[in-house]
């Protein structure tokens, strides 16, 4: 089973410890190294990157460090991949402007 | 109270290093600054692109920052070294610079000679200073004249939730011990706001860097621009980071839980023991100025993407927790946390490590930076060329 962490409990985006690819078996653990959730991976992911620990609606919010990073820009479903393609930040848009 | 040697200056403040600082006042006279820095083993050359075509408040923060550097704890000597028609004024600054610093000299070209004759010129002054800097001792004194930047730079997965942890319990321990740790980055709070108005002791400190980062942001909204793609930078985006604000909330980690006792504008001194805030540009070299100005005598800088460079005036401990990079570019870095990552080491013990390499750094030990000959300069210019 594949590595990644949570730093705070309300996160839903876990960093992965090592790389994964489709299928692979996740299990997710606290910063106190306990188990906290064992998800499907439904991308390829780099270590290091970060994917859904649970559903996440359209236009809510991404969480790491138990802070807001961004909002999702699509519906991204438990184990997936979330980076630029589907998490924008909510800050210094003057592209938006 | 822990004890530490380092060298005591007039002005009263310590430094960890005895170097001679060749201060050019215009870009004009970096190759001459260049070469007598090249023969001299304890000089350094501050060269920078500037000193010409200069006003207002960006030709007095430039002024000032060399000002800085002159009288900078970790210089012994200073040479000042002008070509005459430039708008930073040579013998201004040598006056300055000398009334805290009494071995400074100067040259200017226009008055004193060509390229050739004002490099044997310089040599022969800086030797002198050698003579003079190789008869000063470091005598022992308290922690608490420390002044540390933090800063970090090609951030990845890793800073955020190993190394940049680790400077933050460093940064707990030796402000405890009554010591000065400064931080700037201005762009890298942003998102972080929430962390950053706990840690303040008070509104007013809150509000200076929340101003500030609304600065940067309002530019960007101005110039009609995503701040992705700088913030974060292509190799940060590479690094598994995806938006300027979980960039931002693992920067914040180099102070760990410790309070923020003061603000201040890039160019001022830190006074306050305890975290200062330094409002500079996260742009690693003109956060190192900002954070040198400040007071820092040495510079913790973490990096998961890897970078080789040192800064002029302060050692630069280079720290890393990507295992990948630390192989790549090992002889780059001074610590490896990677075994935070792996499991097997802990946060705590990580800002053990970083704090016993800060004493044995700030006791004369040399960092990879130093060893390599890394000692960049640049100054930070705040208006556009007009003229």
């Amino acid at each position: 089973m594949k590595k990644a962490i949570i730093l705070s409990q309300n996160d839903n985006a876990a960093t992965l410890l090592e790389n994964v690819f489709v299928h692979d078996e996740v299990e997710v653990f606290d910063s106190e190294k306990n188990s906290v959730y064992v998800l499907n991976s439904l991308s390829n992911i780099n270590r290091g990157h970060k994917i859904a620990v649970r559903d996440i609606e359209k236009n809510s919010h991404i969480i790491k460090y138990g802070h807001v990073i961004g909002k999702a820009s699509d519906f991204i479903q438990k184990g997936e991949l979330i980076h630029i393609h589907n998490l924008e930040s909510e800050r210094g848009r003057g592209d938006l402007c | 109270m822990l004890k530490i040697n380092m060298y005591k200056r007039e002005n009263g403040t310590y430094g960890v290093r005895n170097r001679i600082a060749v201060i050019p006042t215009v870009a004009c006279v970096n190759h001459v600054a260049e070469k007598i820095a090249s023969m001299v083993s304890l000089a350094d050359a501050y060269t920078h692109p500037y000193g010409c075509d200069q006003l207002g408040y960006d030709l007095e923060l430039s002024f000032n920052c060399l000002k800085k550097m002159g009288t900078h704890p970790n210089n012994g000597a200073v040479l000042v070294l002008g070509l005459g028609c430039e708008e930073i004024l040579p013998e201004k600054l040598y006056n300055e610079i000398k009334k805290e610093q009494p071995n400074t000299e100067l040259i200017i070209m226009q008055e004193n000679g060509g390229t050739d004759f004002c490099v044997d010129l310089g040599v022969k002054i800086c030797r002198n200073f050698e003579k003079i800097l190789s008869e000063q001792e470091r005598v022992e004194t308290d922690i608490s004249n420390l002044t540390i930047g933090v800063e970090c730079g090609g951030s990845d997965f890793t800073s955020g939730i190993a190394s940049n942890p680790s400077v933050g319990m460093f940064t707990g321990r030796i402000t405890q011990l009554g010591a000065k740790v400064v931080f700037g980055e201005t762009t890298e709070l942003m998102g972080a706001e929430k962390i950053i108005e706990n840690l303040c002791q008070n509104e007013e400190i809150f509000n200076f860097i929340t101003s500030k980062i609304k600065d940067i942001e309002d530019t960007a909204i101005n110039m009609h621009v995503d701040l992705r793609g700088t913030q974060p930078s292509p190799g940060n985006i590479e690094g598994g980071l995806s938006t300027i604000e979980e960039k931002s909330l693992g920067g914040i980690c180099k102070i760990g839980k410790s309070q923020i006792v003061d603000a201040i504008n890039f160019g001022e001194s830190a006074v306050k023991a305890g975290v200062t805030f330094v409002n500079t540009p996260g742009n690693d070299i003109a956060c190192s100025l900002g954070l040198s100005c400040a007071g820092a005598q040495i510079i913790i800088f973490t990096t998961g993407k890897g970078t080789p460079m040192g800064f002029a005036c302060a050692p630069v401990i280079k720290v890393t927790a990507n295992k990948n990079i630390f192989e790549i570019m090992n002889e780059n870095f001074d610590l490896n946390l990677s075994e935070i990552v792996e499991g097997s080491l802990s946060i705590k013990e990580g800002g053990e490590m970083v704090f016993n390499k800060v004493i044995e750094t700030a006791e004369g030990n040399e960092t990879c930076a130093e060893k390599l000959g890394h000692r960049e300069f640049s100054l930070y210019r705040v208006s556009p060329i007009l003229t």
